[in-house]
Protein backbone atom coordinates (compact mmCIF):
# COMPACT_ATOMS: atom_id res chain seq x y z
CA UNK A 1 0.00 0.00 0.00
CA UNK A 2 2.71 2.41 0.78
CA UNK A 3 4.29 1.51 -2.56
CA UNK A 4 1.04 2.49 -4.14
CA UNK A 5 1.27 6.11 -2.27
CA UNK A 6 4.48 6.67 -3.54
CA UNK A 7 3.63 5.65 -6.70
CA UNK A 8 0.27 8.48 -6.67
CA UNK A 9 2.78 10.86 -5.37
CA UNK A 10 5.07 10.87 -7.91
CA UNK A 11 2.65 10.58 -10.68
CA UNK A 12 0.97 13.95 -8.93
CA UNK A 13 4.36 15.55 -8.71
CA UNK A 14 4.68 14.57 -12.57
CA UNK A 15 1.67 16.10 -13.46
CA UNK A 16 1.91 19.64 -11.47
CA UNK A 17 5.60 19.99 -13.01
CA UNK A 18 3.97 19.27 -16.19
CA UNK A 19 1.28 21.41 -16.30
CA UNK A 20 3.85 24.41 -14.35
CA UNK A 21 6.12 23.85 -17.22
CA UNK A 22 3.44 24.38 -20.02
CA UNK A 23 2.12 27.38 -18.79
CA UNK A 24 5.74 28.80 -18.74
CA UNK A 25 6.34 27.51 -22.50
CA UNK A 26 3.63 29.47 -23.53
CA UNK A 27 4.68 32.09 -21.84
CA UNK A 28 7.80 32.73 -23.30
CA UNK A 29 7.50 30.76 -26.74
CA UNK A 30 9.41 31.74 -29.92
CA UNK A 31 8.88 34.87 -32.14
CA UNK A 32 8.25 33.71 -35.37
CA UNK A 33 9.08 35.97 -38.38
CA UNK A 34 6.11 36.05 -40.97
CA UNK A 35 5.37 37.66 -44.23
CA UNK A 36 2.99 38.40 -46.76
CA UNK A 37 2.61 34.96 -48.90
CA UNK A 38 4.15 36.86 -52.12
CA UNK A 39 6.91 37.40 -50.28
CA UNK A 40 9.81 35.03 -52.52
CA UNK A 41 11.50 33.36 -49.53
CA UNK A 42 11.17 31.04 -46.76
CA UNK A 43 14.58 31.07 -45.10
CA UNK A 44 17.12 34.12 -44.02
CA UNK A 45 20.04 33.69 -42.47
CA UNK A 46 20.48 35.51 -39.12
CA UNK A 47 22.33 37.84 -40.68
CA UNK A 48 20.13 38.65 -43.35
CA UNK A 49 17.14 39.19 -41.30
CA UNK A 50 19.06 41.76 -39.15
CA UNK A 51 19.79 43.39 -42.53
CA UNK A 52 15.90 43.75 -43.20
CA UNK A 53 15.31 44.46 -40.04
CA UNK A 54 17.65 47.48 -39.88
CA UNK A 55 16.34 48.49 -42.94
CA UNK A 56 19.59 47.92 -44.39
CA UNK A 57 17.86 45.93 -47.36
CA UNK A 58 14.93 47.42 -48.43
CA UNK A 59 13.92 45.09 -51.39
CA UNK A 60 12.64 41.50 -51.49
CA UNK A 61 13.18 41.83 -55.04
CA UNK A 62 13.62 44.69 -57.71
CA UNK A 63 9.25 45.03 -57.83
CA UNK A 64 8.87 44.02 -54.32
CA UNK A 65 9.61 46.50 -51.65
CA UNK A 66 9.84 45.49 -47.39
CA UNK A 67 7.60 46.99 -45.08
CA UNK A 68 8.27 45.83 -41.76
CA UNK A 69 5.66 46.19 -39.18
CA UNK A 70 7.33 46.39 -35.59
CA UNK A 71 4.84 45.90 -32.31
CA UNK A 72 4.92 49.04 -30.39
CA UNK A 73 6.78 49.78 -26.91
CA UNK A 74 6.25 46.95 -23.96
CA UNK A 75 5.37 44.11 -26.29
CA UNK A 76 7.25 40.88 -25.52
CA UNK A 77 7.89 40.71 -29.51
CA UNK A 78 9.38 44.59 -29.47
CA UNK A 79 11.73 43.90 -26.76
CA UNK A 80 12.95 40.75 -28.26
CA UNK A 81 13.71 42.28 -31.25
CA UNK A 82 15.70 44.81 -30.26
CA UNK A 83 17.37 42.55 -28.08
CA UNK A 84 18.47 39.78 -30.87
CA UNK A 85 18.33 41.90 -34.40
CA UNK A 86 18.83 45.63 -32.87
CA UNK A 87 21.15 44.92 -30.26
CA UNK A 88 19.89 48.51 -28.85
CA UNK A 89 17.70 49.84 -26.01
CA UNK A 90 14.08 51.71 -26.99
CA UNK A 91 16.03 55.21 -27.27
CA UNK A 92 18.86 53.70 -29.02
CA UNK A 93 16.47 52.20 -31.55
CA UNK A 94 14.42 55.56 -31.90
CA UNK A 95 17.44 57.35 -32.10
CA UNK A 96 18.22 54.97 -34.85
CA UNK A 97 15.71 55.57 -37.18
CA UNK A 98 15.13 59.17 -36.84
CA UNK A 99 19.23 59.47 -37.97
CA UNK A 100 18.67 56.96 -41.13
CA UNK A 101 15.90 59.36 -41.85
CA UNK A 102 18.10 62.25 -41.45
CA UNK A 103 20.53 60.57 -43.91
CA UNK A 104 17.94 59.99 -46.66
CA UNK A 105 18.09 56.48 -46.72
CA UNK A 106 14.75 56.16 -45.69
CA UNK A 107 11.48 57.98 -45.61
CA UNK A 108 9.82 56.52 -42.87
CA UNK A 109 10.54 53.96 -39.75
CA UNK A 110 9.07 50.86 -39.20
CA UNK A 111 5.08 50.73 -39.38
CA UNK A 112 3.97 50.11 -35.64
CA UNK A 113 1.01 47.88 -34.93
CA UNK A 114 -0.35 47.53 -31.73
CA UNK A 115 -1.51 44.10 -31.27
CA UNK A 116 -0.64 40.75 -32.79
CA UNK A 117 -3.89 40.45 -34.41
CA UNK A 118 -3.39 43.87 -36.16
CA UNK A 119 0.11 42.73 -37.56
CA UNK A 120 -1.14 39.48 -38.86
CA UNK A 121 -4.10 41.41 -40.83
CA UNK A 122 -1.54 44.00 -42.15
CA UNK A 123 0.39 41.13 -43.76
CA UNK A 124 -2.05 39.98 -45.72
CA UNK A 125 -2.85 43.35 -46.84
CA UNK A 126 0.53 44.78 -47.35
CA UNK A 127 2.60 43.39 -49.93
CA UNK A 128 6.55 42.78 -49.25
CA UNK A 129 5.46 42.94 -45.80
CA UNK A 130 7.34 41.20 -42.26
CA UNK A 131 6.29 41.17 -38.89
CA UNK A 132 7.23 39.07 -36.01
CA UNK A 133 4.50 37.26 -33.77
CA UNK A 134 4.63 34.57 -31.34
CA UNK A 135 4.82 31.09 -32.81
CA UNK A 136 1.63 30.11 -30.72
CA UNK A 137 -0.78 33.03 -31.85
CA UNK A 138 -0.33 32.29 -35.38
CA UNK A 139 -3.11 30.82 -37.79
CA UNK A 140 -2.55 28.21 -40.45
CA UNK A 141 -1.75 29.19 -44.00
CA UNK A 142 0.63 32.42 -43.06
CA UNK A 143 3.88 32.45 -44.12
CA UNK A 144 6.74 31.82 -41.91
CA UNK A 145 10.61 32.66 -42.58
CA UNK A 146 12.60 30.12 -40.92
CA UNK A 147 16.03 32.08 -39.63
CA UNK A 148 19.41 29.62 -40.54
CA UNK A 149 16.81 26.86 -41.68
CA UNK A 150 15.41 26.53 -38.27
CA UNK A 151 11.67 26.87 -37.37
CA UNK A 152 10.32 28.33 -33.93
CA UNK A 153 10.56 25.68 -31.57
CA UNK A 154 13.78 23.94 -33.13
CA UNK A 155 16.82 23.98 -31.51
CA UNK A 156 18.95 26.76 -31.95
CA UNK A 157 16.30 29.01 -33.36
CA UNK A 158 17.37 32.75 -31.80
CA UNK A 159 14.25 34.37 -31.35
CA UNK A 160 12.55 33.73 -27.95
CA UNK B 1 -2.26 3.46 9.73
CA UNK B 2 -1.73 5.03 6.10
CA UNK B 3 -3.07 8.21 6.95
CA UNK B 4 -0.32 8.52 9.67
CA UNK B 5 2.80 8.16 6.93
CA UNK B 6 2.70 11.59 5.34
CA UNK B 7 1.97 10.42 1.65
CA UNK B 8 -1.85 11.20 1.60
CA UNK B 9 -1.66 14.91 2.98
CA UNK B 10 0.85 15.37 0.54
CA UNK B 11 -1.14 13.55 -2.37
CA UNK B 12 -3.93 16.25 -1.52
CA UNK B 13 -1.82 19.48 -1.65
CA UNK B 14 -0.39 18.31 -5.01
CA UNK B 15 -3.89 17.66 -6.25
CA UNK B 16 -5.32 20.77 -4.59
CA UNK B 17 -2.18 22.54 -6.93
CA UNK B 18 -2.76 20.49 -9.77
CA UNK B 19 -6.01 21.43 -9.88
CA UNK B 20 -5.19 25.42 -8.80
CA UNK B 21 -2.96 24.88 -11.99
CA UNK B 22 -5.44 23.35 -14.49
CA UNK B 23 -8.40 25.23 -13.67
CA UNK B 24 -7.24 28.68 -12.84
CA UNK B 25 -7.72 31.26 -15.87
CA UNK B 26 -4.43 33.62 -16.36
CA UNK B 27 -6.16 36.19 -13.73
CA UNK B 28 -6.90 33.59 -11.30
CA UNK B 29 -9.93 34.47 -9.87
CA UNK B 30 -11.11 32.28 -6.90
CA UNK B 31 -14.86 30.95 -7.10
CA UNK B 32 -16.56 33.53 -4.27
CA UNK B 33 -20.12 33.45 -2.86
CA UNK B 34 -21.95 35.70 -5.21
CA UNK B 35 -20.35 33.54 -7.89
CA UNK B 36 -22.58 30.51 -6.41
CA UNK B 37 -25.15 32.79 -6.47
CA UNK B 38 -25.44 33.30 -10.37
CA UNK B 39 -28.59 31.62 -11.02
CA UNK B 40 -30.37 35.05 -8.70
CA UNK B 41 -28.38 37.82 -10.29
CA UNK B 42 -30.84 40.46 -9.63
CA UNK B 43 -30.35 39.82 -5.21
CA UNK B 44 -27.06 40.17 -5.90
CA UNK B 45 -25.12 43.85 -6.38
CA UNK B 46 -21.70 42.15 -7.01
CA UNK B 47 -23.13 40.36 -10.18
CA UNK B 48 -25.09 43.18 -11.51
CA UNK B 49 -21.76 44.76 -11.36
CA UNK B 50 -19.74 42.42 -13.32
CA UNK B 51 -22.61 42.35 -15.55
CA UNK B 52 -22.62 46.20 -16.42
CA UNK B 53 -18.73 45.91 -16.56
CA UNK B 54 -18.99 43.09 -19.11
CA UNK B 55 -21.08 45.57 -21.50
CA UNK B 56 -18.18 48.04 -20.61
CA UNK B 57 -15.93 45.34 -21.98
CA UNK B 58 -18.01 44.29 -25.03
CA UNK B 59 -18.17 47.99 -26.24
CA UNK B 60 -15.26 48.95 -25.56
CA UNK B 61 -13.75 45.69 -27.73
CA UNK B 62 -15.94 47.04 -30.56
CA UNK B 63 -14.56 50.00 -30.37
CA UNK B 64 -10.64 48.23 -30.15
CA UNK B 65 -11.91 46.92 -33.90
CA UNK B 66 -13.25 50.00 -35.19
CA UNK B 67 -9.66 52.03 -34.01
CA UNK B 68 -7.83 49.03 -35.58
CA UNK B 69 -9.10 49.17 -38.59
CA UNK B 70 -8.55 53.20 -38.95
CA UNK B 71 -4.98 52.44 -37.94
CA UNK B 72 -5.24 49.67 -40.81
CA UNK B 73 -6.09 51.96 -43.16
CA UNK B 74 -3.60 54.56 -42.04
CA UNK B 75 -0.71 52.29 -42.02
CA UNK B 76 -1.56 51.11 -45.60
CA UNK B 77 0.80 52.76 -48.37
CA UNK B 78 -0.30 55.88 -50.03
CA UNK B 79 1.22 58.27 -51.93
CA UNK B 80 3.40 60.64 -51.91
CA UNK B 81 3.54 60.28 -47.78
CA UNK B 82 4.70 63.45 -46.24
CA UNK B 83 6.55 63.36 -42.74
CA UNK B 84 8.33 66.50 -41.43
CA UNK B 85 11.01 66.19 -39.18
CA UNK B 86 12.93 68.82 -36.85
CA UNK B 87 15.79 69.75 -35.55
CA UNK B 88 17.19 73.14 -33.17
CA UNK B 89 19.44 73.68 -29.96
CA UNK B 90 20.47 76.82 -27.73
CA UNK B 91 24.04 76.94 -26.44
CA UNK B 92 25.32 78.95 -23.94
CA UNK B 93 29.27 79.04 -24.65
CA UNK B 94 32.25 81.19 -22.54
CA UNK B 95 35.98 81.71 -23.65
CA UNK B 96 38.82 83.74 -23.04
CA UNK B 97 39.34 84.33 -27.19
CA UNK B 98 40.27 87.99 -27.96
CA UNK B 99 37.35 89.38 -29.05
CA UNK B 100 34.63 86.78 -28.38
CA UNK B 101 31.91 86.99 -25.73
CA UNK B 102 30.35 85.12 -23.40
CA UNK B 103 26.12 83.94 -23.92
CA UNK B 104 23.48 82.36 -25.17
CA UNK B 105 23.35 81.17 -29.52
CA UNK B 106 20.14 79.97 -31.21
CA UNK B 107 21.34 77.49 -32.98
CA UNK B 108 20.46 76.62 -36.69
CA UNK B 109 16.85 76.10 -36.77
CA UNK B 110 16.33 72.63 -39.80
CA UNK B 111 13.25 70.97 -41.07
CA UNK B 112 13.16 67.50 -42.61
CA UNK B 113 10.80 66.88 -45.54
CA UNK B 114 10.60 63.05 -46.82
CA UNK B 115 8.33 62.08 -48.78
CA UNK B 116 7.64 58.63 -50.98
CA UNK B 117 5.87 58.95 -54.35
CA UNK B 118 5.90 55.54 -55.10
CA UNK B 119 7.44 52.52 -54.37
CA UNK B 120 10.24 53.58 -55.54
CA UNK B 121 10.80 57.00 -55.97
CA UNK B 122 11.52 59.27 -52.89
CA UNK B 123 12.04 62.64 -52.06
CA UNK B 124 14.24 64.41 -49.42
CA UNK B 125 14.33 68.40 -48.73
CA UNK B 126 16.36 69.97 -45.98
CA UNK B 127 15.92 73.59 -44.96
CA UNK B 128 18.06 75.47 -42.05
CA UNK B 129 17.70 78.96 -40.76
CA UNK B 130 20.94 80.36 -39.07
CA UNK B 131 20.88 83.18 -37.17
CA UNK B 132 22.50 85.95 -38.76
CA UNK B 133 25.01 88.36 -36.79
CA UNK B 134 24.56 91.41 -38.87
CA UNK B 135 20.63 90.92 -38.44
CA UNK B 136 18.96 94.28 -38.98
CA UNK B 137 21.79 96.05 -40.71
CA UNK B 138 23.04 97.40 -44.18
CA UNK B 139 20.77 98.54 -46.62
CA UNK B 140 18.62 96.25 -47.28
CA UNK B 141 18.22 95.08 -44.11
CA UNK B 142 19.60 92.30 -42.95
CA UNK B 143 16.88 89.77 -42.06
CA UNK B 144 17.49 87.68 -38.58
CA UNK B 145 17.83 84.58 -40.46
CA UNK B 146 19.58 83.04 -43.02
CA UNK B 147 17.56 80.06 -45.24
CA UNK B 148 19.00 77.68 -46.79
CA UNK B 149 18.06 74.90 -48.71
CA UNK B 150 20.71 72.17 -47.03
CA UNK B 151 19.77 68.92 -49.25
CA UNK B 152 17.14 68.52 -52.22
CA UNK B 153 17.12 64.86 -53.05
CA UNK B 154 15.11 63.04 -55.55
CA UNK B 155 15.75 59.26 -55.34
CA UNK B 156 14.70 56.03 -57.37
CA UNK B 157 15.23 53.18 -56.69
CA UNK B 158 15.97 50.07 -58.95
CA UNK B 159 16.48 47.70 -56.10
CA UNK B 160 19.30 47.30 -53.12
CA UNK B 161 22.17 47.05 -55.32
CA UNK B 162 21.50 50.18 -57.65
CA UNK B 163 19.87 53.85 -56.52
CA UNK B 164 19.63 57.01 -58.57
CA UNK B 165 19.58 60.18 -57.12
CA UNK B 166 19.84 63.66 -58.56
CA UNK B 167 19.72 67.05 -56.04
CA UNK B 168 21.94 68.80 -53.36
CA UNK B 169 23.52 66.36 -50.74
CA UNK B 170 25.56 65.91 -47.86
CA UNK B 171 29.39 65.04 -50.17
CA UNK B 172 29.47 61.28 -49.11
CA UNK B 173 33.02 61.10 -48.48
CA UNK B 174 32.88 62.13 -44.92
CA UNK B 175 31.27 60.14 -42.08
CA UNK B 176 30.35 63.00 -40.05
CA UNK B 177 29.12 65.05 -42.45
CA UNK B 178 26.60 62.36 -43.86
CA UNK B 179 25.81 61.25 -40.12
CA UNK B 180 25.35 64.17 -38.36
CA UNK B 181 25.50 67.24 -40.31
CA UNK B 182 22.62 70.04 -39.00
CA UNK B 183 21.63 67.80 -36.66
CA UNK B 184 22.78 68.45 -32.95
CA UNK B 185 20.72 66.38 -31.32
CA UNK B 186 21.80 63.16 -33.32
CA UNK B 187 25.77 63.79 -32.31
CA UNK B 188 27.24 63.06 -29.10
CA UNK B 189 29.31 65.89 -28.66
CA UNK B 190 27.73 69.93 -29.12
CA UNK B 191 29.79 70.91 -32.49
CA UNK B 192 31.82 69.26 -35.21
CA UNK B 193 35.19 68.94 -35.79
CA UNK B 194 37.14 71.25 -37.32
CA UNK B 195 37.73 69.31 -40.29
CA UNK B 196 34.00 68.73 -41.47
CA UNK B 197 33.91 72.34 -43.01
CA UNK B 198 36.00 74.23 -45.91
CA UNK B 199 38.61 71.60 -45.41
CA UNK B 200 36.30 68.95 -47.49
CA UNK B 201 33.60 70.35 -49.58
CA UNK B 202 30.21 69.60 -47.31
CA UNK B 203 27.61 69.70 -50.31
CA UNK B 204 27.58 68.22 -53.26
CA UNK B 205 25.16 69.43 -56.46
CA UNK B 206 24.85 66.59 -58.86
CA UNK B 207 23.97 63.09 -59.82
CA UNK B 208 24.95 60.14 -57.56
CA UNK B 209 24.49 56.23 -58.11
CA UNK B 210 24.65 54.07 -54.96
CA UNK B 211 23.24 50.82 -53.51
CA UNK B 212 24.68 47.43 -52.32
CA UNK B 213 27.18 45.44 -53.61
CA UNK B 214 27.47 41.53 -53.64
CA UNK B 215 30.13 41.01 -51.28
CA UNK B 216 28.63 38.54 -48.84
CA UNK B 217 29.36 39.07 -45.11
CA UNK B 218 31.68 42.61 -46.13
CA UNK B 219 28.26 43.84 -47.07
CA UNK B 220 29.59 46.63 -49.06
CA UNK B 221 28.23 50.02 -50.42
CA UNK B 222 29.52 52.09 -53.06
CA UNK B 223 28.55 55.95 -53.85
CA UNK B 224 29.57 56.78 -57.39
CA UNK B 225 28.89 61.00 -57.91
CA UNK B 226 29.67 63.72 -60.23
CA UNK B 227 28.76 67.07 -59.91
CA UNK B 228 29.36 70.95 -59.86
CA UNK B 229 32.15 70.75 -57.23
CA UNK B 230 33.55 74.05 -55.08
CA UNK B 231 32.02 77.64 -55.88
CA UNK B 232 34.51 80.70 -56.51
CA UNK B 233 33.90 80.23 -52.21
CA UNK B 234 35.21 77.18 -51.67
CA UNK B 235 32.93 75.96 -48.02
CA UNK B 236 29.78 76.05 -51.08
CA UNK B 237 28.42 74.02 -53.64
CA UNK B 238 28.12 75.40 -57.25
CA UNK B 239 24.46 75.78 -56.69
CA UNK B 240 23.30 78.51 -59.80
CA UNK B 241 25.84 76.31 -62.04
CA UNK B 242 29.31 75.03 -61.97
CA UNK B 243 32.03 77.59 -61.79
CA UNK B 244 34.15 76.02 -64.83
CA UNK B 245 33.57 72.99 -67.30
CA UNK B 246 35.04 70.32 -65.47
CA UNK B 247 33.35 68.52 -62.90
CA UNK B 248 33.61 67.26 -59.73
CA UNK B 249 33.36 63.30 -59.27
CA UNK B 250 33.28 61.25 -56.11
CA UNK B 251 33.58 57.19 -54.98
CA UNK B 252 33.18 55.74 -52.04
CA UNK B 253 32.89 52.39 -50.69
CA UNK B 254 32.41 51.27 -46.97
CA UNK B 255 31.95 48.13 -45.10
CA UNK B 256 29.74 46.95 -42.30
CA UNK B 257 30.90 43.35 -41.65
CA UNK B 258 28.49 41.11 -40.43
CA UNK B 259 30.78 39.51 -38.06
CA UNK B 260 31.31 42.86 -35.92
CA UNK B 261 28.05 44.20 -35.64
CA UNK B 262 28.64 47.74 -35.24
CA UNK B 263 31.81 48.31 -37.16
CA UNK B 264 31.78 50.70 -40.37
CA UNK B 265 34.79 50.76 -42.65
CA UNK B 266 35.04 53.41 -45.44
CA UNK B 267 37.18 55.00 -47.97
CA UNK B 268 36.59 57.66 -50.82
CA UNK B 269 37.92 59.54 -53.13
CA UNK B 270 37.13 63.43 -54.78
CA UNK B 271 38.32 65.13 -57.45
CA UNK B 272 37.49 68.90 -58.94
CA UNK B 273 38.74 71.54 -60.33
CA UNK B 274 39.05 74.63 -58.19
CA UNK B 275 38.58 77.77 -60.16
CA UNK B 276 39.56 81.16 -57.61
CA UNK B 277 37.90 84.73 -58.55
CA UNK B 278 41.20 85.58 -59.42
CA UNK B 279 41.47 82.63 -62.40
CA UNK B 280 43.63 80.76 -60.80
CA UNK B 281 42.85 77.31 -60.72
CA UNK B 282 43.75 74.18 -59.28
CA UNK B 283 43.68 70.53 -59.28
CA UNK B 284 42.16 69.35 -56.16
CA UNK B 285 41.41 65.47 -55.27
CA UNK B 286 40.55 64.47 -51.65
CA UNK B 287 41.13 61.25 -50.03
CA UNK B 288 39.49 60.31 -46.95
CA UNK B 289 38.95 57.27 -44.56
CA UNK B 290 36.88 56.13 -41.61
CA UNK B 291 36.52 53.40 -39.23
CA UNK B 292 33.43 53.80 -36.85
CA UNK B 293 32.37 51.31 -33.65
CA UNK B 294 28.86 52.92 -34.20
CA UNK B 295 27.80 51.71 -30.73
CA UNK B 296 27.49 53.57 -27.61
CA UNK B 297 29.52 51.10 -25.07
CA UNK B 298 32.24 51.99 -26.68
CA UNK B 299 31.84 54.70 -29.23
CA UNK B 300 34.45 55.39 -31.62
CA UNK B 301 34.67 57.28 -34.18
CA UNK B 302 38.27 57.77 -36.68
CA UNK B 303 38.14 59.81 -39.36
CA UNK B 304 40.69 61.62 -41.78
CA UNK B 305 41.36 63.05 -44.80
CA UNK B 306 44.14 64.21 -47.29
CA UNK B 307 43.49 67.28 -49.54
CA UNK B 308 45.77 67.14 -52.56
CA UNK B 309 46.00 70.29 -54.46
CA UNK B 310 48.07 71.13 -57.86
CA UNK B 311 48.29 74.64 -59.65
CA UNK B 312 46.74 73.93 -63.23
CA UNK B 313 49.25 76.21 -64.80
CA UNK B 314 52.11 75.70 -62.93
CA UNK B 315 53.30 76.60 -59.34
CA UNK B 316 53.75 74.11 -56.08
CA UNK B 317 52.06 71.25 -55.21
CA UNK B 318 50.00 70.93 -51.52
CA UNK B 319 49.32 68.11 -49.68
CA UNK B 320 47.13 69.29 -46.02
CA UNK B 321 45.77 66.53 -43.57
CA UNK B 322 43.23 66.10 -41.06
CA UNK B 323 41.62 63.49 -38.64
CA UNK B 324 39.94 63.64 -35.36
CA UNK B 325 39.65 60.30 -33.03
CA UNK B 326 36.31 60.47 -30.83
CA UNK B 327 35.66 57.92 -28.11
CA UNK B 328 32.70 58.10 -25.72
CA UNK B 329 30.94 55.42 -23.64
CA UNK B 330 27.29 55.32 -22.26
CA UNK B 331 27.46 54.76 -18.23
CA UNK B 332 25.00 51.82 -17.35
CA UNK B 333 24.14 53.99 -14.40
CA UNK B 334 20.98 56.13 -13.69
CA UNK B 335 19.09 54.79 -16.84
CA UNK B 336 21.73 55.03 -18.78
CA UNK B 337 21.25 58.24 -19.58
CA UNK B 338 25.07 59.80 -19.00
CA UNK B 339 27.37 59.49 -21.90
CA UNK B 340 30.94 61.20 -21.46
CA UNK B 341 33.15 61.94 -24.28
CA UNK B 342 36.37 63.36 -25.52
CA UNK B 343 38.00 63.99 -28.73
CA UNK B 344 40.92 65.12 -30.15
CA UNK B 345 41.89 66.45 -33.77
CA UNK B 346 44.55 67.38 -35.67
CA UNK B 347 44.92 69.10 -39.16
CA UNK B 348 48.19 70.56 -40.60
CA UNK B 349 46.95 72.91 -43.02
CA UNK B 350 49.63 74.72 -45.47
CA UNK B 351 49.39 78.64 -45.13
CA UNK B 352 50.84 78.66 -48.83
CA UNK B 353 48.46 77.13 -50.59
CA UNK B 354 46.63 80.10 -52.51
CA UNK B 355 43.70 77.47 -52.83
CA UNK B 356 43.22 77.49 -48.77
CA UNK B 357 44.23 81.05 -48.70
CA UNK B 358 41.14 81.94 -46.84
CA UNK B 359 40.73 78.33 -44.66
CA UNK B 360 40.99 79.57 -40.80
CA UNK B 361 40.93 76.42 -38.95
CA UNK B 362 42.24 74.84 -35.59
CA UNK B 363 45.59 73.19 -35.86
CA UNK B 364 44.61 71.25 -32.86
CA UNK B 365 41.83 70.76 -29.91
CA UNK B 366 41.07 68.52 -27.18
CA UNK B 367 37.61 68.48 -26.41
CA UNK B 368 35.46 66.54 -22.82
CA UNK B 369 32.25 66.68 -22.41
CA UNK B 370 29.40 64.59 -21.04
CA UNK B 371 26.07 64.28 -23.01
CA UNK B 372 22.75 63.50 -20.85
CA UNK B 373 19.68 62.13 -22.52
CA UNK B 374 16.86 64.51 -20.51
CA UNK B 375 14.25 62.56 -23.04
CA UNK B 376 14.45 59.92 -25.73
CA UNK B 377 14.77 63.13 -28.00
CA UNK B 378 16.08 65.65 -25.80
CA UNK B 379 19.52 66.27 -24.65
CA UNK B 380 21.51 68.65 -22.51
CA UNK B 381 25.14 68.29 -23.31
CA UNK B 382 28.42 70.33 -21.43
CA UNK B 383 31.24 70.75 -23.23
CA UNK B 384 34.88 71.83 -22.40
CA UNK B 385 37.27 73.02 -25.56
CA UNK B 386 41.52 73.54 -25.56
CA UNK B 387 41.94 75.14 -29.27
CA UNK B 388 45.14 76.21 -30.84
CA UNK B 389 45.93 77.49 -34.09
CA UNK B 390 49.56 77.99 -35.75
CA UNK B 391 51.36 80.95 -34.13
CA UNK B 392 48.62 81.98 -31.40
CA UNK B 393 48.06 80.85 -27.87
CA UNK B 394 45.54 78.45 -26.73
CA UNK B 395 42.06 79.17 -26.69
CA UNK B 396 39.74 77.91 -23.59
CA UNK B 397 35.92 77.61 -23.93
CA UNK B 398 32.76 76.47 -21.89
CA UNK B 399 29.59 75.34 -23.85
CA UNK B 400 26.29 74.25 -22.80
CA UNK B 401 23.88 72.99 -24.90
CA UNK B 402 20.21 72.09 -25.19
CA UNK B 403 19.20 70.04 -28.31
CA UNK B 404 16.65 68.08 -29.68
CA UNK B 405 14.25 66.98 -32.37
CA UNK B 406 10.45 67.50 -32.64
Amino acid sequence: MKRRNQQWTKIILFLVIFVLLSKTALASGDIALVAHPAVPIDNLSFAEARKIFLGNRQYWSNDLRITLLIRAPIARERDIMLKTFYQMSEAQFRQYWISKIFRAEVTSGPKVVFSSEMALELIILIPGSITFVEASQIPKGLKLIKIDGRMPGQDGYPLH
Amino acid sequence: MHYMNGSKPLQLILLMVLSALIFSPAGGYAETESARKIDEPEQNPTIQNLLERIKVLEHQASKDTLQDEIMIAEIKPEYPALRMLGFTDFTFSTTDETGKSTGFREGQFVLHFSSALSQRVSYFAEVSMTPRKDAGTGDPTASGFDVEVERSIIRFDQGDHLKVAAGRFHTPINWWNTTFHHGAWLQTSIGRPEMIGAFVPVHFLGGILEGNLPSGELNLYYHIGIGNGRAEVISRAGDAGDINNTPAWLFNLTSRPDRFFGLQLGVAVYGDKITKSNGREFKEIISAAHIVWNKENPEIIIEGANVHHEAINGGAVFDHQAFYIQLAYRLPVLQAAFKPYARFEYSDIDQADPAFEMLDIFEKAAIAGIRYDLTTHAALKFEYRLQKKKALSEINSGFAQVSFTF
